[in-house]
């Protein structure tokens, strides 16, 4: 008996080798994902989401939000103006996207007549368009999602009032061109009255506007060194009122090494952003809720397609973060 | 369980525990295999969909392109050709599109195709209208709708060719991955041929052992027993094979061979004690014959010389002399002629009727010899000389020299399975210890007793023991002295005889 122990033990270990490698090679196989391209969630509904910003964190940040509610309520968000190499402009991702017979549309407009025709094109075609961040009057748009151009304006100028010293004070606000329209203005002007109202009686207020062209990729870049480089142009403080402004302008003051000199009030919080004002490099910057902005678009569109109807505006809050409540807001941001 | 497969298994004969070894491993290789070709064939089909998916593509750019350049065509000449054109070229596009995912999906490249399609149908959509207006020569609407058909040309040809670009890229990807799975494959395919073959080896080596073992023992006990030894031990087996069968066969076969030695140095011994016995019984003859022959010197002579005597009696009338010489010469003859045969009963009682006679004659009549023989028993072969020394024996030490007058009484019946030769005298008698003497043979006939025919009872006694196998045939009895001593020989009868001495 004991002699034919070793046979059976080795056919059985011949056995468990065939399945165990077996199990083993499926195991490999299947990590390797080999079968991804046919893979992927289905679902109901199909939106798109609009922004010529869509790269940044902000936006990308905002399509994270759009998505998960979106997922939540079956519904598949689409993110346009991210990675085609093709130069569309807004109206020809609108285009697009009636062609393409997408359920909704969440859009960054610009306030221009073509942007403004294009949602009407598909509005009239059945596709309810929602506005986000920026608005687009005289068109028929669903609904904006976004922070009040009036209130924007506001926060902007008490931000900058602590930053003015004595005497004369210069600020300049980086308009786009694109925006140099009834928000922006509005925006500009709410900045003006407020720091002009909140002024000591030692100090004067020059409240300058400086529009880019967003047509020209660099042209932001170099019009903002030009005005560093110029002393007698140069700013006391300057107002950014999107990201990507704010980074070219940090950038700009820290090669100049005019850090203290030039005080910048950026807009969100990216990566260099956040360690810029972790140094007091920049003193404070307008953080719109992202995740809100996302979410709020894909509710008002869902709550359109099952009610018919849907509230024309949807506030997004607008926090200032500064040194003293950045580490508060980022440990807010980890938990949500 | 595994014990009882174990049982099951050393039950088998070495034929099946070797198929089934070979077809065991035979199997995995089989199944390692299989399931290696069936792993390379999906693999294979998969980078077969992947590169179609690329190819489709083409088809669909091209389709695209061919059906907006029937459509300028048409618009251009409004030929019925280009018309033709223009409807089979979009039914082509429309077959292609069937192909395409139109569910929104979170997969980038399905999302693409569900986009694609449904611009593509849009864009059907307008070039149908388009067609229509320039057949109703709505100029207006027409170019309108060729421009705006441009447009969407221009988009859905780029949607097409990014997802080309990100499906091959996707596709050299997976390419490479399969490459990667296949290697793996390779990696772990061998490595379980390699463990299957090494433990196959052992395996079989084993087996191989377990056949060849026993073998070797029985081998080595059949070299032991060829050489001699057969008190190897039994040969022990576990299993049930044919080597079982033939370790079995060979414990047998020793076995018998050890039963067989026995029975034949048994049987040898008896022939060995048997051989002894005839031997002991010719050197007691020859020892007779000699003492016999030291006692007669040249007994043809003495015949001679004696029958010459007889015949000068004759001659001179003497017939007591002549008998005299004659029974002395028949006695003689019959003890030299007797010593090596057997005698019939009737002879040797003959041979002690010469004795007496010649005796009688010698001692003037101081015998008295009467004899009681049943004569049925006459024919019985006996050893020869062997109631003449009895008698001789009763003469010399029973009666000479006593007061009275001597009887000698030989009386010879059947008694039961013996004949019983009695010599009875009424002389001196013996003691108990002298009878005892006699049967331990310690008695020697006295070389000095001149009347000896010299054959004496130690050797009447021995060769009667030897002759039949029997002890006890030879009984002396006697009440003391004086009061005569009675000598009896038994001799066995066989069933034949009494028959045949009944019959007689």
């Amino acid at each position: 008996m004991r002699k034919k122990l070793p046979v059976f033990i080795g056919i059985s270990v011949m056995i468990l080798l065939t399945v165990a490698s077996i199990i083993y090679y499926n195991y490999i196989t299947n990590s390797l994902k080999i079968n991804e391209l046919t893979k992927g969630m289905t679902y109901d509904r199909h939106y798109v989401m609009i922004s010529l910003n869509a790269s940044g964190q902000f936006w990308q940040e905002v399509y994270k939000s759009a998505c998960e509610t979106a997922e939540n309520e079956g519904a598949y968000v689409e993110l346009l103006g991210e990675d085609s190499s093709q130069n569309y402009t807004l109206v020809d991702y609108i285009e697009i996207a009636i062609a393409a017979k997408v359920d909704g549309i969440i859009l960054e407009p610009e306030d221009t007549r073509n942007v403004q025709n294009a949602i009407d094109e598909a509005s009239d075609a059945g596709i309810p368009v929602v506005t986000v961040l920026e608005d687009c009057s005289n068109c028929k748009r669903l609904s904006y999602v976004g922070v009040n151009s009036y209130q924007l304006g506001q926060k902007y100028g008490t931000a900058a009032l602590p930053l003015l010293q004595e005497g004369e004070n210069r600020v300049m606000v980086l308009l786009h061109e694109e925006e140099k329209d009834i928000a922006s203005n509005l925006i500009f002007t709410q900045i003006n009255s407020t720091l002009q109202e909140g002024l000591a009686d030692n100090q004067t207020a020059v409240v300058n506007s400086q529009s880019i062209s967003s047509q020209n990729i660099f042209d932001s870049e170099e019009i903002i060194r030009d005005m560093l480089m110029n002393a007698s142009e140069r700013p006391d403080v300057l107002i950014c009122l999107n990201e990507a402004d704010t980074e070219r302008a940090y950038q700009a003051v820290v090669d100049f090494n005019l850090v203290g000199d030039v005080q910048i009030i950026g807009y969100y919080l990216s990566d260099t952003i956040i360690s810029a004002i972790e140094k007091n490099n920049i003193p404070m910057s307008m953080v719109v809720d992202a995740r809100e902005l996302g979410s709020y678009g894909v509710e008002a569109l869902e709550e359109y397609r099952n009610i018919g109807n849907v509230s024309d505006y949807f506030s997004v809050d607008l926090t200032s973060i500064n040194q003293s409540n950045i580490m508060e807001y980022q440990n807010m941001e980890e938990d949500s | 369980m595994i014990s009882k497969i174990m049982n099951k298994f050393s039950r088998m004969s070495i034929r099946f525990k070797l198929i089934l070894a070979f077809t065991l491993t035979a199997f995995f290789m089989f199944m390692i295999n299989l399931f290696m070709y069936v792993e390379v064939n999906n693999k294979m089909e998969l980078v077969d969909q992947v590169y179609s998916s690329n190819v489709d593509l083409n088809d669909l750019l091209e389709t695209l392109e061919e059906t907006q350049q029937s459509v300028y065509e048409y618009l251009n000449t409004k030929s019925s050709a280009s018309l033709e054109n223009y409807y089979r070229m979009e039914q082509q596009f429309q077959n292609q599109l069937s192909g395409l995912n139109r569910q929104p999906s979170d997969n980038k490249l399905m999302l693409r195709e569900k986009n694609i399609a449904n611009m593509s149908d849009t864009y059907l959509t307008l070039l149908q209208d388009t067609v229509q207006a320039k057949r109703g020569r709505n100029v207006e609407k027409y170019k309108e709708g060729y421009e705006k058909s441009k447009e969407l040309y221009q988009y859905i040809n780029n949607w097409i060719y990014e997802l080309n670009n990100e499906t091959f890229k996707m596709n050299s990807t997976s390419y490479q991955l399969l490459v990667q799975s296949l290697k793996y494959m390779e990696i772990v395919s061998s490595t379980v041929l390699i463990c299957i073959t090494l433990i196959n080896m052992l395996v079989l080596l084993r087996l191989a052992r377990n056949i060849v073992e026993p073998l070797g023992n029985l081998a080595q006990s059949a070299n032991q027993v060829a050489a001699g030894n057969f008190d190897v031990p039994m040969l022990q087996t576990d299993s049930e094979d044919e080597v079982a069968i033939v370790t079995n066969a060979f414990n047998t076969m020793i076995a018998s061979i050890r039963q067989y030695i026995i029975q034949i140095r048994n049987s040898m011994e008896k022939e060995q004690a048997m051989k002894e016995q005839e031997l002991l019984m010719e050197t007691h003859l020859k020892d007779a014959q000699l003492k016999y022959l030291q006692a007669q010197i040249n007994p043809h002579f003495l015949f001679n010389s004696l029958n010459a005597g007889a015949q000068l009696a004759m001659m001179e009338d003497a017939e007591q002399t002549c008998l005299f010489i004659e029974r002395m010469a028949d006695f003689f003859r019959y003890n030299v002629k007797k010593m090596s045969d057997d005698a019939t009963l009737g002879e040797e009682v003959e041979s002690v009727d010469n004795y007496i006679y010649i005796l009688n004659v010698r001692f003037a009549g101081d015998i008295h010899f009467s004899k009681n023989v049943d004569s049925a028993l006459l024919f019985k072969k006996i050893p020869s000389m062997i109631i003449q020394p009895i008698v001789e024996n009763a003469v010399n030490y029973g009666i000479r020299d006593i007061e009275w007058e001597g009887v000698i009484v030989l009386s010879i019946f059947q008694e039961n399975d013996y004949i019983r030769i009695c010599v009875q005298d009424n002389g001196k008698g013996m003691s108990k210890e002298r009878i005892q003497e006699v049967y331990a043979g310690e008695i020697h006939a006295n070389k000095s007793q001149k009347d000896s025919t010299g054959v004496g009872l130690n050797n009447v006694i021995n060769r009667l023991q030897l002759y039949y196998g029997e002890k006890n045939l030879f009984r002396i009895e006697s009440d003391g002295t004086n009061q005569g001593t009675k000598v009896t020989i038994s001799i066995p009868l066989s069933e034949e005889e009494q028959r045949c001495i009944e019959s007689y």
